[in-house]
């Protein structure tokens, strides 16, 4: 949409400086270059703040289908294993037969979630194949070991959530107690303890 | 107690007077409830473009527990008034126990605490602030989770209308205002939160102060009437001018996006519109509304691109289109000389603040597979100087490189602030390698990998005394040229032509040897130091 006042800046622009108002303010700018020589600089160009922070991609460290634990895969529902091989990340799953075979895959353009829920528990997964990059961010040591790596874990109105990147994807779990009251969710161990029993479940190298 | 206002007249009357407010205003990020922690400074719109959380306003983002009714609070119920007026109040990082990196403290309040237009449960709708799909419906919680992989958490709500797996649209219903807390209540209040994949740290919860800010601009539809215009120069800018009749000596802040706009996820850039333009100065009354803004290389891809102004957003209002798309269409830069390092991810770039987005260029797979590539770029930049000598080093590992300047530091993301001071004895003994090249190129392969164009190492060959150590190499070569299969002990001729920090041997810089007999002791204490160093923490700038 351009107004006709943006019009007649814009004619007057390509035809550089001391330009009166055309006479048909409504015509269409026809005439507008693609960058008029008024608005070049001679001033070297600017950076400006990319919004919301650089996305940069992750790129996946793919476990051999060796690795995929069978067993797990055969708890999960039929139609969550076959949303397995839609995934473009490498996909961690409970081992806990409670919650693998309640397990929901969500697949997402560079991110999969994944969602259980038992005895009052709720147990999320986030995988995230893109990162933002923000400047005023650099790099933080995490707060816990876990899975071999160090990881960030951390509470948020009593649900817990353990944060660590793994096969070079960030993964999140969160661990949500239907009453905070319950022992789960005194600390954050019970949660670190899911995030050690999550297992490699897939896609083969053959659908990815 | 500062606050932006921003005069807007609310359109609902019946809400407003539970607000008793006629205008929006609200106070700064991390300016919090005094005594209630330390708030973070944070003027990041992490999800522009985003919808308001709440389906109608007015809303009052403040503080539960320390507000009326709160634990903390001054007294009174939680339905007192002043609870539900502007100004807004951050409460990101309020006082709690809770690990937050992104805290100055290191701990505190995860999210922003939202009220609804009335102290009433169970009336107000909460509505996606993005298209995407419900992740989790939990005990009293929901979460939306964008395409981008943006999270949005609504917390203590009732009468859940969506479902996991579910997917949602923009501004879809999701629940209402309540205060469900599993079987303990707690105020009525949205517990709003954004969740992001952050470099450097991993998926966690950021500041969602001023990405309300903007959204519930955009709710009350807030914004100026502005001109603007901007076309890509000879490939090497994206040149342009806004202004805003209303205000016409302002400078705006203006912001360019890449094929889309805000709510479609693509990418922005925003840059000031202040710079001295000849002819504006007639045709507006004001002259400084110009902006040059260099064009990214990861868009010179030979692809076709569009380019939309937008104004708005992250101060004073919300983010409108000033002109739709111009396009472009640029052939890749060529690609200089040299070897290319595998950047070892997000956390690398976020360590050293490289830039993707502007540095690097789109790469075949053919292209990069004929490249000579060399050893894995550095995890992290560690910048040093000698006792008593100025000089500054990049310490690539295996060598060390001089910076030729503050500027070449800048442009690798780096800061003569930051260098460390070593024991001359020990820089003196690294070998030197070619010295820090002043323009940052990366390279992006289809798998989204990046790649540092960087000089070759030194070649041993060239080393005027034989047998000497190159230094520099990928390897770490620290000594011998081992023709003979000798060790690493520098020769007599080695030890007089060393090389000191601060003796430039031109601007390749490769020094071929280390600078004492004791060679052996200080590449070891070179390793220990490395080795020794703890990851650094930084933290919000």
């Amino acid at each position: 949409m351009r107004s006709p006042r943006k019009s007649i800046i814009l004619a007057c622009l390509g035809a550089a400086t001391g330009c009166a108002a055309p006479e048909d303010a409504s015509t269409p700018t026809a005439a507008r270059s693609a960058t008029p020589d008024a608005l070049r600089s001679p001033e070297p160009p600017r950076r400006g703040t990319v919004l919301g922070g650089e996305r940069v991609r992750r790129v996946a460290q793919w476990p051999v289908d060796d690795a995929i634990d069978e067993s797990v895969v055969a708890m999960m529902p039929p139609t969550e294993r076959g949303a397995i091989d839609e995934l473009t990340l490498p996909a961690l799953v409970s081992s806990r037969p409670e919650f693998a075979s309640s397990t929901k895959v969500m697949p997402g353009p560079r991110w999969y979630a994944t969602w259980s829920q038992h005895d009052g528990l709720t147990v999320t997964l986030n995988a995230s194949g893109e990162a933002r990059v923000h400047p005023h961010v650099s790099s933080f040591e995490g707060n816990e070991r876990v899975r071999g790596t160090d990881a960030f874990v951390t509470q948020n109105e009593t649900i817990w959530s353990v944060t660590w990147v793994e096969n070079g994807i960030a993964y999140d779990l969160g661990l949500e107690c239907k009453s905070p009251t319950m022992p789960q969710c005194q600390s954050g161990a019970y949660a670190m303890d899911l995030a050690e029993d999550l297992v490699f479940v897939g896609p083969r190298e053959g659908t990815r | 107690m500062k606050a932006w206002i921003a005069t807007v007249v609310l359109l609902a009357p019946a809400t407003a007077l539970a607000g008793g407010a006629e205008s929006f205003s609200y106070l700064e990020p991390g300016d919090l409830t005094p005594g209630s922690g330390n708030g973070a400074v944070d003027y990041t719109v992490y999800a522009p473009g985003m919808r308001y959380p709440m389906e109608a306003g007015p809303s009052f983002p403040n503080s539960q527990v320390w507000g009326h009714g709160g634990g903390s609070g001054p007294g009174g119920g939680q339905c007192d008034l002043e609870n539900y007026s502007y100004p807004w109040r951050d409460n990101y990082c309020e006082t709690r126990s809770w690990d937050m990196p992104l805290c100055p403290s290191g701990v505190g309040h995860q999210g922003q605490d939202i009220r609804a237009p009335t102290c009433e449960p169970g009336v107000h709708w909460h509505v996606a602030s993005e298209a995407g799909t419900v992740t989790n419906v939990g005990s009293f919680s929901v979460y939306i989770t964008a395409a981008d992989g943006t999270r949005f958490d609504y917390l203590h709500g009732s009468g859940n209308a969506v479902s996991s797996g579910q997917s949602v649209e923009k501004g879809q219903r999701i629940n209402k205002t309540d205060n469900e807390f599993g079987g303990t209540p707690t105020t009525y209040h949205l517990h709003y939160n954004i969740k992001q994949d952050v470099a450097g740290v991993g998926f966690i919860f950021v500041s969602p102060y001023m990405s309300l800010v903007e959204s519930y601009e955009e709710l009350l539809g807030i914004g100026g009437d502005v001109l603007g215009d901007a076309s890509v120069d000879a490939c090497s800018a994206v040149v342009g001018y806004a202004h805003d009749e209303n205000e016409p000596e302002a400078q705006l802040a203006v912001q360019v996006y890449f094929d889309g706009g805000p709510s479609s996820g693509a990418t922005g850039v925003e840059i000031v519109a202040d710079e001295y333009r000849e002819a504006l100065c007639d045709l507006l009354g004001s002259c400084e509304h110009g902006f040059t803004l260099e064009l990214p290389r990861s868009l010179r891809d030979g692809s076709d691109h569009e380019i939309s102004l937008f104004h708005g957003g992250s101060e004073d209002s919300a983010a409108v289109e000033i002109e739709t798309a111009s396009s472009f269409n640029c052939a890749p830069p060529p690609i200089p000389d040299g070897e290319i390092r595998l950047i070892g991810g997000p956390e690398v770039v976020a360590a050293w603040g490289l830039s993707p987005f502007w540095d690097a260029s789109p790469v075949d797979a053919a292209l990069l597979a004929s490249l000579p590539e060399g050893e894995f770029f550095p995890d992290e930049p560690v910048l040093v100087m000698a006792e008593g000598d100025d000089t500054v080093w990049w310490m690539d590992p295996g060598s060390k490189r001089r910076v030729p300047s503050e500027e070449v530091a800048a442009a690798w993301g780096q800061s003569f602030d930051d260098v460390e001071v070593w024991p001359a004895h020990v820089l003196a003994d690294v070998p030197q390698g070619p010295a820090m090249r002043a323009e940052v190129f990366l390279l992006q392969a289809p798998d989204g990998s990046l790649y540092a164009v960087d000089e070759q190492p030194c070649d041993p060959s060239g080393c005027e005394l034989g047998g000497g150590g190159t230094g520099g190499g990928p390897d770490g070569g620290t000594g011998g040229g081992d023709d003979d299969g000798g060790d690493s002990t520098p020769t007599e001729a080695e030890e007089t032509d060393a090389a000191l920090p601060g003796q430039d041997q031109g601007d390749d810089g490769c020094g071929c040897r280390s600078g004492s007999g004791s060679g052996g002791f200080a590449l070891s204490a070179f390793g220990l130091i490395f080795g020794l160093r703890r990851r650094r923490l930084r933290g919000v700038g």
